[in-house]
C-alpha cells in the first residue's frame, strides 16, 4: 500500500525516512517537530523534498531525482487540524470543489450522510463550529474520490468529546470507503483505535514500526504519556437484553453500564465509540461487594510498564484497555502477566458517541 | 463665445470624456496584467522577481517625463503607429499606475492563506482554477482598492502621456493637459471648471471603490 523513501533536509534538521507496509491506515506517531508533517506534505505535494521514492497503492508520486507527479494529479485527500475550508463558499461549495475529481468515488448524497452534513449546506465556514468545520473538510476530501486520505493530527485541539466524535467519523468513513490513508497524530490512543499498523518517528528517523498497540505500549513506556494518550477507545454493540433497561453495552461477554444521557447516546445508537481514561480505571484482585460503581469486568493482565513512578497495566476485558496506577499498587496486588484480576469503573466515567 | 454647460465649453467636456476613457482602458490593461503578476511575485519562487518588481516599481519614482520618454523609445523602436494617439496616453497611464495596483494586490494575496491554493489543487484544481475560484475572491477587496488607485492615478496622468501622445485638442488632450493648457494662454479662472470636474470625478470614484472594499470586507467573503 505505502513505498515510502524520503529525503529532506530543513536547515539543521534532516527528514530521513524509507518503509514499506501493507496497512490501509498507517499512522505516522511521534513528538513535535519529528518529522511527521512533513512526511506528509511531500506524499501530497506541497513540499519538494531533496529526493523522494512515493508510491501509494501502486501510484508512484514521486521517482528519485524526478520533479514528481502536480499536487492535482496526485489524487490525495488532506485534512488537517484547521479544516482549511474555502471561506467565501458555502459548505455545499467546499463539498462540490473537488468532488470526483480523481475517479469515482463515494457518492455526494452517501458522504453528506455519512456524516451528519445535511443540515449545514447552507452555511458558510465561518459560522461553523470545530466540529462542524472538520466533519466537512473530512468530507470534501473523501468526495474528491482521492487515492490516498492524509490526516494531519485531525483530532488535535479538539475536547476529549469531540475529538471522539470525530474518531468516530473517521473510523466510518475507513469502514465504509476502504482509503489507503496516512494519519499522522502526536497522541498514541486514536492510533491504536484507527490505525492498523504504525511508524515511529523521531528527530526525522524512523525509529519503530509495528502493529499499533504493541509500537505504542512502547512508546508509552519510554516517554512521560499525556492525558490525551491514555484514553482507551473502543467500539461497543448496545445491549437491550439487560432487566434493568439503561444505558448498557457489551464488551466481548460482559456488560458494561453507562450513566444516562446525556452522557451517553443511549436512544439513538445500536454501535457506539465508547472512551474509558486510563486514570478512571480501578484494579482488584477480589471481586469488591456493595460497591457504588457500577461497573465490574473480569480481566487478565496482558503487560506491566514503568515509567517514572507510573505504571501502565494493559489488561484484557474482551478489549484490551490501559491502566493507571501506582508502584505501590502493582507491589500490593501483585500485578504480572497473565494474571486474573477486576476492573471497576464508574458509570459516569464512560462517555461514549454514536459510531 | 462658445456654449458652455456647467461652466465648460465643447473643448473641456471632450477633454473630461476622453480622460474617462483613456483612464478606464489603463486601468483594464492594468487589472488584465497587473493581477496576474502580482500572484506571481506574491506566491512565485522565480529568483527573477525581484528584478521584475524593481522594474515594475520604478515608474513611481522616476519622475513621469522620464517614464514617458523610455515609453516613447519603446514605441518608437516598435513601429507600431500608437505614437500621439489616445491608444498612446492610455499605455502611459497604464505603465505609471501599473505599480500600485501589482503593490496592493499583492499585498492582498500575500494575506489570503497560501494553503487555501495547495488544499484546492489537491481537490484536482489546476493553476488557473485555483487562480479564478480560490485566490481572486480571496483577494478581491484588496484587487479592487488597487484598481480604485490605478484608475485615479491614471486619470490624473499628465507627464509620460505629454511625451507618448502630445497635447493634440480632441485627439490626446485630457483633463491634466486642458489645465496646463489653460493655465499658459488664458486667465487663472478659466481651468477652474476643469478643475472641479476631476476633483469631483476622482474623489466620487475613489469613495465609491472605498465603499465596495469596505462592503466586501464586512460581508466577508464577498463571492456566492
Amino acid at each position: 500500500m505505502f513505498d515510502l523513501t524520503i529525503h529532506k533536509r530543513f536547515g539543521d534538521f534532516q527528514l530521513e525516512v524509507a518503509g514499506r507496509s501493507d496497512a490501509r491506515v498507517l499512522g505516522i506517531v511521534g513528538p513535535s517537530g519529528s518529522g511527521k508533517s512533513t512526511l506528509l506534505n511531500v506524499v501530497a505535494g506541497f513540499v519538494r523534498p531533496d529526493e523522494a521514492h512515493v508510491v501509494v497503492a501502486d501510484q508512484a508520486f514521486a521517482s528519485h531525482g524526478g520533479p514528481g507527479v502536480p499536487i492535482r494529479r496526485r489524487g490525495v485527500g488532506y485534512v488537517c487540524q484547521e479544516p482549511l475550508l474555502f471561506p467565501h463558499l458555502s459548505v455545499r461549495g467546499n463539498l462540490r470543489y473537488g468532488q470526483g475529481a480523481h475517479g469515482h468515488g463515494p457518492t455526494f448524497d452517501e458522504v453528506v450522510d455519512l456524516l451528519d452534513l445535511r443540515p449545514l449546506l447552507t452555511r458558510r465556514p465561518v459560522t461553523l463550529s470545530g466540529g462542524e468545520a472538520r466533519r466537512t473538510a473530512i468530507a470534501r476530501a473523501v468526495l474528491s474520490a482521492p487515492r490516498v486520505l492524509l490526516l494531519d493530527e485531525p483530532l488535535a485541539g479538539l475536547d476529549a468529546e469531540l475529538a471522539a466524535r470525530t474518531l468516530a467519523l473517521l473510523h466510518r468513513v475507513k469502514s465504509a470507503f476502504h482509503i489507503p490513508t496516512l494519519y499522522v497524530s502526536h497522541t498514541t490512543s486514536d492510533v491504536v483505535f484507527l490505525c492498523d499498523e504504525a511508524w515511529q518517528l523521531e528527530g526525522g528517523r524512523l525509529v519503530g514500526r509495528g502493529a499499533p498497540r504493541e509500537l505504542l505500549a512502547d512508546i508509552r513506556a519510554r516517554h512521560t504519556p499525556t492525558p490525551s494518550d491514555l484514553r482507551n477507545y473502543f467500539l461497543a454493540r448496545r445491549d437491550r437484553g439487560g432487566a434493568d433497561g439503561g444505558c448498557v453495552f457489551r464488551v466481548g461477554d460482559q456488560r458494561l453500564v453507562l450513566a444516562e444521557p446525556p452522557n451517553a447516546p443511549c436512544a439513538s445508537t445500536e454501535i457506539a465509540l465508547l472512551t474509558v481514561h486510563a486514570s478512571d480505571m480501578i484494579l482488584a484482585r477480589e471481586k469488591p461487594n456493595r460497591l457504588s460503581a457500577r461497573n465490574i469486568l473480569n480481566g487478565r493482565v496482558v503487560g506491566v510498564s514503568e515509567r517514572d513512578g507510573d505504571v501502565l497495566v494493559t489488561v484484557d476485558v474482551g478489549e484490551r484497555w490501559v491502566v493507571r496506577v501506582t508502584p505501590a499498587a502493582v507491589r500490593d496486588l501483585r500485578l504480572a502477566p497473565d494474571v486474573d484480576l477486576f476492573v471497576i469503573i464508574k458509570a459516569s466515567a464512560i462517555s461514549a458517541v454514536p459510531a | 463665445m462658445t456654449a458652455t454647460f456647467l461652466g465648460l465649453d465643447a473643448a473641456d467636456w471632450h477633454a473630461v470624456a476622453l480622460s474617462l476613457r483613456v483612464s478606464v482602458v489603463a486601468a483594464a490593461l492594468c487589472v488584465a496584467l497587473g493581477v496576474p503578476l502580482a500572484v506571481w511575485l506574491a506566491r512565485g519562487e522565480s529568483r527573477w522577481r525581484f528584478v521584475v518588481e524593481t522594474v515594475l516599481t520604478a515608474p513611481l519614482v522616476v519622475p513621469p517625463v522620464v517614464t514617458g520618454f523610455a515609453l516613447l523609445l519603446v514605441l518608437r523602436a516598435c513601429g507600431s503607429g500608437l505614437l500621439f494617439t489616445w491608444w498612446a496616453a492610455a499605455l502611459a497611464s497604464a505603465v505609471v499606475a501599473l505599480p500600485l495596483l501589482v503593490r496592493t494586490t499583492r499585498a492582498a494575496v500575500e494575506q489570503t492563506d497560501r494553503r487555501l491554493t495547495l488544499v484546492a489543487a489537491s481537490l484536482g484544481a489546476s493553476r488557473w482554477r485555483c487562480f479564478w475560484t480560490i485566490t481572486v475572491p480571496l483577494a478581491g477587496p484588496g484587487i479592487v482598492g488597487g484598481a480604485a488607485l490605478a484608475w485615479a492615478r491614471a486619470f490624473g496622468e499628465f507627464g509620460a502621456t505629454m511625451v507618448v501622445a502630445g497635447n493634440i485638442p480632441e485627439r490626446t488632450r485630457t483633463i491634466p493637459l486642458a489645465i496646463w493648457t489653460s493655465l499658459q494662454s488664458r486667465p487663472l479662472s478659466s481651468a477652474a471648471g476643469l478643475v472641479i470636474a476631476s476633483l469631483v470625478v476622482s474623489v466620487a470614484a475613489v469613495a465609491l471603490s472605498e465603499w465596495l472594499v469596505r462592503r466586501c470586507q464586512h460581508e466577508k467573503p464577498c463571492s456566492t
